[in-house]
């Protein structure tokens, strides 16, 4: 009986201090309602990509710094639960032969922090003095000095004062904890989950992406632009 | 966060000063007297927390006013960065309690 007590103390203490896991994002009433979707076997899946200028919108985090975003939606079968896993994804860009599997949170928060560390913060301000000395005899010209000096030139500094934005320790933490929390939420699912995956790869304009996702050995072909 | 037995968890208003290494949150609520909550804890009122500077992280932010749909949202702050957020209240259909 103790050992019972006990047991089930330890499980809601783990259970309070796990914190929150992936959420994502509220799923669109179905998949159709996403600019590319697919269906098998009554599961469906809707995707759409993210463009630079939404990212800016929805992340905190400079995530466009590194990676193409994109929105995917799965919608499970009725009584058939689907195992979600960013492993049963991969992107490839049109015209390269890459296919690239999605960042996680952490990998892709570890990434943007040694971005914002190593980007140069160069600052140039134009300095224009004006003084005025009294001056003195000059043995080479033998005229007198003094009068009105004026001198202009640039300073060339690293930056203010205070760490680059999002550069130290606590803002990789913040940034993961975002990208972990707006995330497609990993793992058996009965019910539409929605959220993002970071493909580590810049989302140039223009190009066409293909996302691939394998269910149950075989693959959903969506296309994006 | 401070603690009172009678009001619960609140901040001191010298908690959400500018600082090395802090992000900055820009709020703007209608209503302007609505309460703001950070984390739970009583921050004070909308009009006076135009910028709240806090450290990077997660927080949940809510502000409430009497008769309005309170507001919630998850905001992420990170150095150097400056987020904008616009709560406006929307009337509760609910009847206001007296």
């Amino acid at each position: 009986m103790k050992r019972k007590f006990w047991t089930a103390l330890l499980l809601a203490g783990t259970a309070c201090f796990a914190g929150p896991g992936p959420k994502g994002t509220a799923p669109k009433s179905a998949a159709s309602f996403y600019s590319s979707h697919a269906e098998q076997n009554g599961t469906a899946i809707g995707a759409a990509l993210v463009s630079p200028q939404q990212a800016q919108k929805l992340f905190t985090s400079p995530v466009n710094r590194c990676c193409t975003v994109i929105e995917v939606a799965v919608f499970p079968s009725k009584d058939h639960p689907q195992d979600v896993s960013l492993n049963d994804f991969v992107l490839r860009v049109e015209g390269t032969e890459t296919a690239l599997k999605p960042s996680s949170a952490q990998v892709t928060a570890a990434s943007l922090r040694k971005k914002a560390s190593s980007d140069r913060d160069i600052r140039v301000s134009p300095v224009v003095g004006v003084g005025y000395s009294t001056g003195g005899y000059d043995p080479v010209t033998g005229g007198r000095g003094g009068g009105l000096e004026r001198d202009a030139g640039v300073i060339v500094s690293d930056g203010g004062p205070g760490p680059k934005p999002g550069s130290t320790d606590k803002d990789r933490s913040a940034m993961e904890t975002e990208l972990s929390e707006k995330g497609l939420p990993e793992g058996t699912v009965a019910a539409p989950v929605a959220g993002y995956i970071y493909f580590p790869v810049s989302n140039k304009k223009g190009t066409t992406k293909v996302l691939e996702y394998t269910l149950n050995g075989k693959k959903m072909v969506l296309t994006l632009q | 966060m401070l603690w009172s037995p009678i009001w619960g968890p609140y901040y001191d208003p010298a908690y959400f000063s500018r600082g090395y290494g802090r992000g900055e949150v820009r709020l703007s609520a209608d209503p302007k007297t609505a309460a703001v909550y950070v984390d739970g804890g009583y921050a004070g009122t909308a009009d006076k927390l135009k910028n709240i500077w806090l450290d990077p992280g997660a927080y949940d932010l809510s502000v409430t006013a009497n008769g309005r749909e309170p507001f919630k949202e998850r905001i992420y702050v990170l150095s150097g960065k400056s987020v904008k957020i616009v709560a406006k209240l929307s009337e509760s259909k609910d009847k206001p309690q007296p």
